[in-house]
């Protein structure tokens, strides 16, 4: 059916290169049956062999034959899938003006009745957009892992996953439907589960993997209601039909839609009340938190609102809240990252806290300053991950062979002073720390700008700012989320600050005998970091604002519009502010960010004790140090009373007990029968007999009378 | 390929051949082969010193069960999608004194089910192959006349052939948890007899009553769905058959015999177990049959009510079950939750959905009771304490786990997420509440297959026992290989298997919703939407 | 006239056989009281088979060879439970109690 719709209006892609989409997500795909094939075949040769010692020596023999292949297959797929996206892209760039998505359809699915749903990808240019981030963020990371991952014994079930996780996320970004859409987004929940689980010998690393599990399923339950609603209200369920279906359905419909929709959203880019899972996930190995927890799949939420923009645009009040909430995560999540001591823990507060301003953008209509965001963040966040990555390795290795094994390689308290050693990685980190601190002209800088600036700009004449929140007036709400921007902004400057001092600045804390195993990571590892450094150095030029014409301006805004334009400016209108006003925004944003940076620099100073001698924390950042003992309650207020519920009430309460029903109903009526029976004379053969004679006796009257 | 099966004119007697054969089969193993068998044999394997003297029982069973497969399938390529109504019929008197006739045919709901019995018996025959060592005649010879039953069922359209196929399942399987079960199998054997009878009593006396309405002419279904009926008498009739089926498939508050029976029963008896005839039953005779009585407003809050409790409390306590068995058998009390929604419903996404769930159950619980089964071979107990970092002694076991337990909680990709997914779009139009409700599930799903998992494949290898323990090889690895198989292909192309259910499902809501409804499929109803008032105006999509 | 006095007859014999199996307590009484019994039944039998042909005869013959059988049984047991319990009362014999 959407076959005839295609052949009807043509698409300027049609017979290009755009054709060969489909194999931008088959490709990863085979990468993974590939390395796959390559953990499981030795096995299946080895199912004889009795003791595990023996199986896994001829396995990890078998695999290191294979080791090579893996490391060709592994990025290779991610390499020929990165040039095909960037021949599709370069393809759009020249068929000019495109306002339709290119869609193609290549097998029926889940057709019932009227519910139609196809096998599809719609290229268009948001999609286009991620495809490059995921595979072009995705091969360097790949890449940085053959180094980081080189010594594990799960080399080849690594890669596996990771390419899983590679096609799954494709999938999401450039399925042509909310069907195949969530095919990607629980495919990316299940690579995530298994590559947080990734050392599952760990019971704490496979319960985190389990929790990232369930706590997405919650926003997957939004999710697939939304879809039912639209469907039941629409007919459709591709992006394009249910979309167009909206078009005259009640405020009602658009904001339940919303509301469910970013339910999703929530879960899997870890807002609040849903973000728990994202700080357990970082058990992990690094570059699966840099591809995943922080450059791709927490994203997903942030490309979903952009994706659905008219169901958001129709509901103003769903994306107050939504900006709200983002804002509120901000925050929250900031104030947390200011007392971690593990360096990942800062980082997943920080993921966490960079998420809620892309939601904030989204909220507010700005999709393509959310999305700016979303692709600056993937290159400073990815590259700080990485950067702890190397520096875990390095600890790591460090006290590996200082025979050390049991010190802390993550804890900030235990580094100090690593400038020294690890030269380059300092080097990239504080590039990346500049941005995501917003100093100019570092690619955080332009994006967290941009979405500050169009949260203030709308705050005044907007659709937005006349609709209301719980009684709230949009303009109020806006300033409000404008006003928590800084204050995380702020923040943000400050912990990013504190971490790398920590680590890089002051005395080294490693102790002495580790200290001299302290070395830079292998070029594998750092050619990538370099690449993300140089991004994250140019990334601003991709949307520069008027005020600061260094080049072509708006091109990623006016890339998007045909996307997303309609959407934002029913939202947000086409306000601009006068110069002298931007301009004190723009001054404020970056007073700010010096001043968080000078703040940091003027507490932590000082040097500081190890984690083995340090003092313990107290009050206000004792409860900072805890992220505020969430965790704790909810286990206390909801995970182990429904535990508790289910096995006391449910199973042994009411299950048993109808179980036990059954039965003594069962003995009961033997008693009754037995008791009957007694009443009758109970063993005495003479009172049968009068019995029978009695009986016959009323028989026969009943049937005399009668 | 279904030219050449036409040409050989199959189709006029594959249904009663499918239906007999298991039963020649199972006088012929009793016949053959013998109880008694060589001490000291069984120890040391083998299907050659076996052979001495007279057929292995197991050999020739599994034989005729392959026979069944290849019929089975030849039943399935013979079946014309775009067909309605009965196909591959076959219609001889029986008992001409009360019209009773034996007439057996399929449609687009029954064809997967009887495929897939005939598909599954094999493969649970083959992947248990070592775990039956007693009295393999007997045990090969019931299997056989339970197979018998489970075809009848599937295609009887006649409602005495029907009960008694009906019955005839359920002696078989008596004696396989009574005979070849765990300690506690003869408690659990009568539990799950006697609730089955009363259910089973209570539906042969309406079928009695079904017919004396009819005129006393006729057992045949078609006849019957012509009576017209008072909705009294509908409710009263529709209320027996419906704990007859609610019993036998495990409805909420009927439950409490499966898990035991499922747990004390041998593997392969836990399989069968799972296979949902009761709830196929409910929508082949009851809801077509009760038509009113089904779309009673008090009826219908009553199961849908029942049918989200099932799912949210199966999986609750699902999630605290101490063996992997109990766990999987509450997991199926959750998806019997899904498969009522989907009936009761009555959309056509909904009651697609729901016999997709009924295929995949058979599919992914089968092979998760296989895999329990294969546990305790190994280990001798399923108990999730007694294991941890499974994944590393066995990686091939932890993959086929992994993925039966995701298609349990419906991943996207697998079998389970299609079933759950059209019953669950069909419920929304009609029953949204219930829909939202029942979605819930979803979640719950996944924390008892994640902790299931998690308990048993990873975090440490503590017991030295368990290190030496044998992956899947050989036989059961390409059993398992079968049904990994199964769950992608269901998943990513389920349309062979949804194009045939099609126009039976809408005839099947066609006919209880009445032609009206049928017509307002075609343009998407109004939704329900919360805190909204009025309809919202669909726009004009052509589905 | 012949047949209602028969019958009559055979009534009493009958309730005769019936009392004296709900009130006396001896065995062996009650096993004459039995067979007064059957042979009401035997009398009511070949009075019927005067009016409806050879039935009746065949019914009596086969009443007698089991009510010899039984006597045969029952005076075993009767014999048996005398060895055992060194009386034939019925009234001390509640065995189908435990």
């Amino acid at each position: 059916m959407s076959a005839v719709r295609q052949a009807v209006t043509s698409h300027p892609l049609d017979g290009s290169i755009a054709e060969w989409v489909w194999l931008i997500p088959l490709l990863p795909l085979l990468g993974a049956l590939i390395n796959g094939a390559l953990v499981l075949w030795p096995r299946l040769s080895r199912g004889a062999d009795h003791s595990l010692e023996a199986r896994e020596a001829g396995a990890a023999s078998s695999l290191a034959g294979t080791r090579w292949l893996t490391t060709i297959v592994g990025p290779g797929v991610l390499l020929l899938t990165f040039a095909l996206a960037v021949a599709i892209f370069l393809a759009m760039r020249g068929a000019g003006e495109m306002l339709t998505p290119f869609i193609r359809t290549y097998a029926s699915w889940m057709p019932a009745g009227s519910l139609v749903i196809d096998w599809g990808i719609q290229l268009d240019q948001l999609s286009m957009l991620m495809t490059l981030v995921i595979t072009g963020v995705g091969l360097l990371i790949h890449v940085f892992s053959v180094g980081y991952m080189a010594t594990d014994g799960g080399f080849a079930r690594y890669f596996a996953y990771l390419n899983l996780f590679v096609c799954a996320m494709l999938v999401l970004v450039l399925g042509s439907s909310y069907a195949v859409m969530f095919v990607g987004w629980e495919g990316v929940g299940l690579a995530s589960y298994l590559l947080i689980g990734f050392w599952f010998s760990e019971k704490a690393n496979a319960d985190a993997g389990k929790k990232a599990f369930i706590v997405n399923r919650i926003g997957d339950f939004g999710l697939l209601v939304a879809m039912f609603l639209l469907f039941s209200t629409t007919g459709a369920l591709d992006f394009v039909g249910a979309h167009a279906g909206l078009a005259g359905a009640s405020p009602a419909v658009f904001t339940t839609v919303a509301l469910f929709l970013f339910l999703g959203c929530a879960g899997k880019s870890a807002q609040l009340p849903l973000y728990i899972w994202l700080p357990d996930a970082m058990a992990g190995p690094t570059p699966v938190s840099a591809l995943i927890h922080a450059a791709t799949m927490v994203t997903a939420g942030v490309y979903l609102i952009a994706r659905a923009a008219t169901v958001f645009a129709g509901a103003p009040a769903v994306s107050l809240f939504v900006a709200l909430i983002g804002a509120a995560t901000a925050l929250f999540a900031a104030t947390i990252a200011l007392r971690q001591w593990d360096i990942k823990k800062v980082l997943a507060y920080s993921t966490i806290s960079q998420l809620g301003y892309m939601f904030v953008a989204v909220g507010t209509g700005a999709y393509a300053a959310g999305v700016f965001h979303l692709v600056t963040h993937a290159f400073f966040k990815a590259l700080l991950f990485l950067g702890a990555g190397a520096v875990i390795h390095a600890m790591h290795g460090a006290y590996h062979h200082s025979h050390q094994p049991d010190q802390d390689a993550q804890d900030l308290r235990n580094m100090g002073g690593l400038r020294k050693y690890l030269p380059v990685t300092s080097a990239t980190m504080w590039i990346a720390t500049l941005a995501i601190a917003g100093v100019p002209p570092l690619a955080g800088f332009f994006s967290k700008d941009e979405i500050l600036t169009s949260v203030f700009t709308r705050a005044q004449g907007s659709t937005l700012a006349s609709a209301s929140l719980l009684g709230l007036p949009g303009s109020t709400v806006l300033y409000l989320i404008y006003g928590v921007g800084i204050v995380t902004a702020l923040l943000t400057a400050v912990y990013m600050t504190r971490m790398m001092l920590l680590a890089f600045g002051g005395l080294n804390r490693t102790g002495e005998r580790a200290s001299a195993g302290l070395h830079d990571a292998p070029a594998i590892m750092l050619v990538p970091m370099v690449v993300l450094a140089l991004l994250t150095l140019g990334g601003g030029w991709l949307n520069l604002p008027e005020l600061i014409p260094l080049g072509p301006l708006h091109l990623l805004s006016s890339w998007l519009d045909p996307v997303s334009g309609e959407a934002s400016r029913a939202l947000g209108g086409s306000l601009h502010l006068d110069h002298s006003t931007e301009l004190v925004l723009v001054g404020t944003a970056v007073a700010v960010a010096l001043l968080g940076i000078a703040i940091a620099v003027m507490k932590y100073r000082s040097p500081i004790s190890n984690k083995d001698k340090a003092v313990p924390d107290a009050g206000v950042a004792a409860l900072l140090a805890d992220a505020y003992r969430v965790d704790e309650g909810l286990d206390r207020t909801v995970v182990r009373p429904v535990y508790a519920f289910s096995t006391r009430v449910l199973w042994q309460g009411i299950d048993q007990n109808i179980d036990r029903a059954f039965v003594s109903g069962g003995r009961l009526l033997s008693r009754v029968a037995g008791q009957a029976h007694d009443a009758l004379g109970g063993g005495d053969v003479g009172r049968y007999a009068w019995v029978i004679a009695l009986g016959v006796l009323a028989v026969l009257a009943a049937f005399t009378v009668r | 390929m279904r030219d050449s099966l036409i040409a050989l004119d199959m189709a006029p007697w594959i249904l009663p051949v499918l239906v007999l054969w298991p039963l020649v089969g199972a006088a012929l193993v009793r016949v053959l082969t013998s109880d008694r068998i060589t001490p000291g044999v069984i120890d040391s394997m083998p299907t050659d010193a076996l052979g001495r003297g007279g057929p292995d029982a197991r050999t020739l069973t599994l034989g005729v069960l392959v026979v069944e497969a290849v019929l089975g399938v030849c039943a399935w390529i013979l079946f014309d999608p775009d067909t309605a109504g009965w196909q591959l019929r076959a219609d001889w008197t029986w008992l001409p004194d009360i019209g009773a006739r034996i007439s057996v045919g399929v449609d687009g709901v029954s064809l997967p089910m009887l495929v897939l019995t005939t598909l599954l018996m094999p493969l649970a025959l083959l992947a248990t192959w070592n775990q039956i060592t007693t009295r393999m005649s007997s045990y090969g010879s019931l299997l056989l006349a339970l197979t018998s039953g489970l075809v009848g069922v599937f295609a009887a359209l006649d409602l005495l052939l029907f009960y008694l196929a009906w019955e005839l399942m359920l002696i078989p399987m008596y004696f396989i948890i009574g005979i070849w079960g765990a300690a506690g199998r003869t408690r659990a054997a009568m539990k799950y007899v006697m609730l089955t009878m009363f259910g089973s009593l209570l539906m042969l006396a309406a079928i009695a009553a079904l017919y004396v309405l009819g005129g006393s002419t006729s057992f045949h279904l078609d006849d019957l769905l012509r009576v017209s009926m008072s909705l009294d008498t509908q409710l009263w009739l529709f209320g027996a058959f419906f704990l007859a089926f609610a019993i036998k498939s495990a409805l909420v508050p009927f439950h409490t015999w499966l898990p035991d029976a499922q747990f004390e029963a041998p593997v392969i008896g836990a399989v069968i177990l799972g296979l949902k005839v009761g709830t196929y039953a409910l929508l082949r005779f009851a809801i077509p049959l009760f038509p009113a009585a089904v779309m009673h407003d008090t009826v219908r809050s009553v199961v849908l009510v029942l049918s989200v409790i099932a799912i949210v409390w199966g999986a609750l306590v699902a999630v605290v079950q101490p063996d992997l068995r109990r766990v999987l058998s509450y997991s199926s009390i959750s998806h019997l939750g899904f498969i009522m929604l989907g009936c009761f419903a009555l959309t056509q996404q909904s009651v697609e959905g729901a016999v997709m769930i009924m295929v995949n159950h058979g599919i992914t619980t089968s092979a998760l009771f296989l895999l329990a089964g294969f546990l305790r071979e190994r280990s001798g107990t399923d108990r999730l304490d007694a294991f941890g970092g499974l994944a590393r002694v066995v990686p091939l076991f932890a993959v086929m786990l992994t993925l039966s337990m995701l298609s349990t909680i419906g991943l996207p990709g697998t079998n389970g997420f299609i079933g759950e997914f059209l019953v669950l779009i069909g419920t929304y139009r009609t029953e949204p509440v219930a829909a939202i409700f029942a979605t819930s599930g979803v979640v719950f799903a996944s924390v008892y297959a994640l902790r299931a998992v998690q308990r048993l494949l990873f975090s440490t290898l503590d017991t030295k026992a368990n290190g030496g323990m044998r992956d899947l090889h050989g036989r059961q690895l390409a059993v398992m290989g079968v049904f990994a198989v199964a769950m992608l292909w269901l998943g990513l192309a389920p349309q062979p298997f949804l194009r045939r259910m099609e126009l039976a499902s809408g005839a099947l809501v066609e006919r209880v919703r009445g032609a009206e409804y049928a017509k307002t499929q075609v343009q998407p109803s109004g939704a329900v939407v919360i805190g909204a008032a009025g309809p919202s105006t669909a726009a004009g999509v052509t589905p | 006239m012949m047949l209602a006095d028969a019958l009559i007859v055979s009534a009493i014999l009958f309730s005769i056989g019936v009392v004296g199996v709900l009130t006396r307590r001896n065995a062996i009484i009650l096993f004459m009281c039995v067979e007064l019994m059957l042979n009401a039944v035997n009398l009511s039998f070949v009075v019927f088979a005067k009016m409806h042909g050879v039935g009746g005869h065949v019914f009596v013959i086969m009443v007698m060879t089991i009510a010899a059988a039984e006597a045969a049984v029952g005076l075993a047991i009767v014999i048996s439970v005398f060895r055992h319990f060194g009386a034939v009362d019925l009234q001390n014999l509640k065995l189908l109690r435990r």
